[in-house]
């Protein structure tokens, strides 16, 4: 701080623009070694839940064999208890879409991503500085949601992706060799991705709301896990109860990424996917009406 | 130019700005000043958009800071130091801000090296002192070279070199046209960098003036005598009833022009070897207009020394120690 003069103004005109905006958000995303720490950390889980899942559809598929060979000789089917008792052809599908195992784990780590993305502005009045250089709020949070969404997306995709095929060789030769990538498998990583995009949707939303770190990562554990706990406690007090489980977004989650859902399902994969999007929908919007529009004070 | 006309702002039922009405005109340095809680923060965050006035208005140049098409060059701020993610390096911190106006990543390395962190600029924020954090805010309200700058407490934990730098800083930049909001509790440091004052207690203005005019508000006609005859002499001030204080073993504090004094000095034979007309320092003016109006007055300490009035000459001081 010895010299007084100051360098030359810049002379172009700058001005402030969306763009600007976007690349500053990406910028501040990729300058944070805890994002980078938390993407190696998901996709190691997500490829570690697929490896785990690969040998216990091996033991399905043995069962299956089992229970289809004493079928065709007449015999009864072995006692298996009923929710480990699959056929051939749905192990297959179980293994078409074995990618996405770890996806309600994995996306659990990247909302709490989105929420602290948006909540540690707060907690170090970072936010401070980004509203002075850009005082229009909307462009700050579609900045950081398209930021999220683009990469909670190609972490969802590239982790069922690279799940699929470590779970390749681990897999039964029964298995593998009937699988092939198609269409199904596809479907079931693009699946994963949208599963992943919106978590970090809910994340942001419930960040900006609560403007709090750990706050936001409970409301998001609450909806996702804590909420089906307590309707599955409750199912059977009444039968709305009952109906409304299926669209809890855990489940429809899982009903969003399933490979093989019987034709006359009450919830098809899309319609699953548009349900979870109203899900993570209403967090963003409160939490864009939040941020926009309250003083910004942590 | 920054206007602030009738800003008000409330939480709940407490009013942190009361109807509040400045201008920091264009080439000059604006002091503002106030006791803690007073509403600086409030009315600069209020200036920047982070808060919506109750009612009033904050203008920068004439426009509201969220309409604004290019903030950062436009008005360039200091609210706290480290309002800045503690993860992220100086210099990705200020190329975060500089690329939102498509300035060049050049331009953060300028306004580096003129803070002096060239050589901490790649290192994380967390391990910033005070002063560093300081430094690199100035650094980003420097950044988009802004025609108005508004500096909450810059000084708040600087070295003495960068206290100096700061007022330099303040003065260039008035010098070059920019209008200057500065807050500060340094209050010889205020004297020496502001040219106008605001001086604002409980959300309302107190004063909003020049700084010569400022301390002219000061009662200082009184004028400080030391005379070997001092008895004698106190004598005939009473005979001619004009007020004083005895201060120190020798001194008197007058209330009479200076040429009066040394007149009646003369007549009455008494040699007077000290004539010093008392200036009140912008602390002494600045603390009898608050005095009232702290929202957190410490508690005296006993036996607390009534302070006396400086003197100005090294004798003052040391008659003080043989007190």
């Amino acid at each position: 701080m010895t010299s007084t003069t100051l360098p030359t103004a810049p002379t172009r005109s700058y001005k402030l623009s969306f763009f600007g905006t976007l690349r500053s958000e990406f910028l501040k995303f990729r300058t944070l070694a805890t994002n980078w720490v938390m993407l190696l950390l998901t996709i190691a889980i997500m490829i570690g839940m697929s490896a785990a899942y690969a040998t216990a559809l091996n033991r399905f598929y043995q069962r299956a064999l089992e229970t289809q060979a004493a079928l065709e000789a007449g015999g009864p089917s072995p006692q298996v208890r009923p929710e480990y008792s699959f056929t051939v052809d749905q192990v297959l599908d179980m293994a078409r879409s074995i990618g996405g195992v770890g996806m309600m784990f994995g996306s659990m780590l990247i909302a709490s991503i989105a929420v602290v993305f948006i909540g540690a502005e707060y907690a170090t009045r970072q936010i401070h500085s980004t509203m002075t250089a850009v005082p229009r709020r909307s462009s700050i949070y579609i900045s950081k949601l398209l930021v999220l969404s683009v990469w909670s997306f190609l972490v969802g995709v590239i982790s069922a992706v690279a799940g699929y095929f470590v779970a390749q060789p681990i897999l039964d030769p029964g298995i593998s060799e009937q699988l092939s990538v198609g269409t199904p498998t596809v479907l079931n990583w693009l699946g994963v991705g949208l599963y992943c995009l919106l978590m970090s949707w809910m994340g942001l939303g419930f960040g900006a709301i609560l403007r709090n770190n750990a706050g936001g990562i409970v409301m998001v554990v609450v909806l996702m896990f804590i909420s089906t706990i307590v309707f599955g406690l409750l199912a059977e007090t009444a039968n709305w109860v009952a109906d409304f489980q299926p669209y809890l977004p855990i489940n429809l989650g899982e009903t969003m990424t399933t490979v093989g859902l019987p034709e006359d399902t009450d919830i098809n994969n899309l319609e699953a996917g548009i349900w979870l999007g109203v899900w993570a929908l209403v967090p963003a919007l409160l939490g864009w009406f939040r941020f926009t529009f309250t003083d910004a004070k942590g | 130019m920054l206007e602030v006309r009738n800003l008000t702002k409330q939480y709940g039922n407490q009013a942190a700005v009361d109807g509040i009405s400045f201008t920091v005109p264009d080439g000059r340095v604006t002091g503002f000043l106030g006791p803690n809680g007073a509403g600086k923060s409030t009315t600069m965050r209020l200036l920047l958009g982070l808060e919506k006035p109750t009612s009033g208005t904050a203008l920068i140049d004439g426009k509201n800071y969220r309409s604004l098409p290019s903030p950062l060059t436009s008005v360039g701020a200091l609210l706290d130091a480290k309002a800045m993610h503690p993860g992220r390096s100086g210099r990705a911190h200020l190329r975060s801000l500089a690329v939102t106006h498509g300035l060049p990543a050049s331009r953060a390395d300028e306004v580096i090296e003129m803070t002096g962190l060239t050589n901490v600029a790649s290192k994380k924020v967390r391990g910033f002192s005070l002063g560093m954090g300081q430094r690199l805010g100035i650094a980003a309200a420097l950044l988009g070279n802004p025609q108005n700058v508004i500096l909450d407490e810059p000084v708040n934990g600087l070295d003495p070199e960068g206290v100096i730098w700061v007022r330099n800083l303040a003065r260039h930049l008035a010098s070059q046209g920019t209008s200057v909001l500065i807050s500060s509790h340094l209050m010889s440091e205020m004297s020496q960098t502001a040219d106008d004052l605001v001086v604002i207690g409980r959300g309302r203005i107190l004063a909003n003036s020049s700084m010569q005019d400022f301390l002219a508000l000061a009662n200082n006609d009184r004028v400080l005598v030391r005379t070997d005859e001092r008895d004698d002499f106190a004598r005939r001030l009473k005979e001619r009833s004009v007020a004083f204080d005895a201060v120190e073993t020798d001194g008197l504090l007058v209330q009479a022009p200076t040429r009066d004094i040394a007149r009646l000095g003369v007549d009455a034979g008494v040699l007077l070897h000290e004539i010093i007309p008392q200036v009140a320092t912008l602390e002494e003016v600045y603390m009898n207009m608050t005095r009232d109006e702290v929202e957190y007055q410490s508690g005296e300490f006993a036996g607390q020394p009534t302070p006396e009035i400086a003197t100005g000459t090294p004798w003052g001081t040391t008659a003080d120690k043989e007190n």
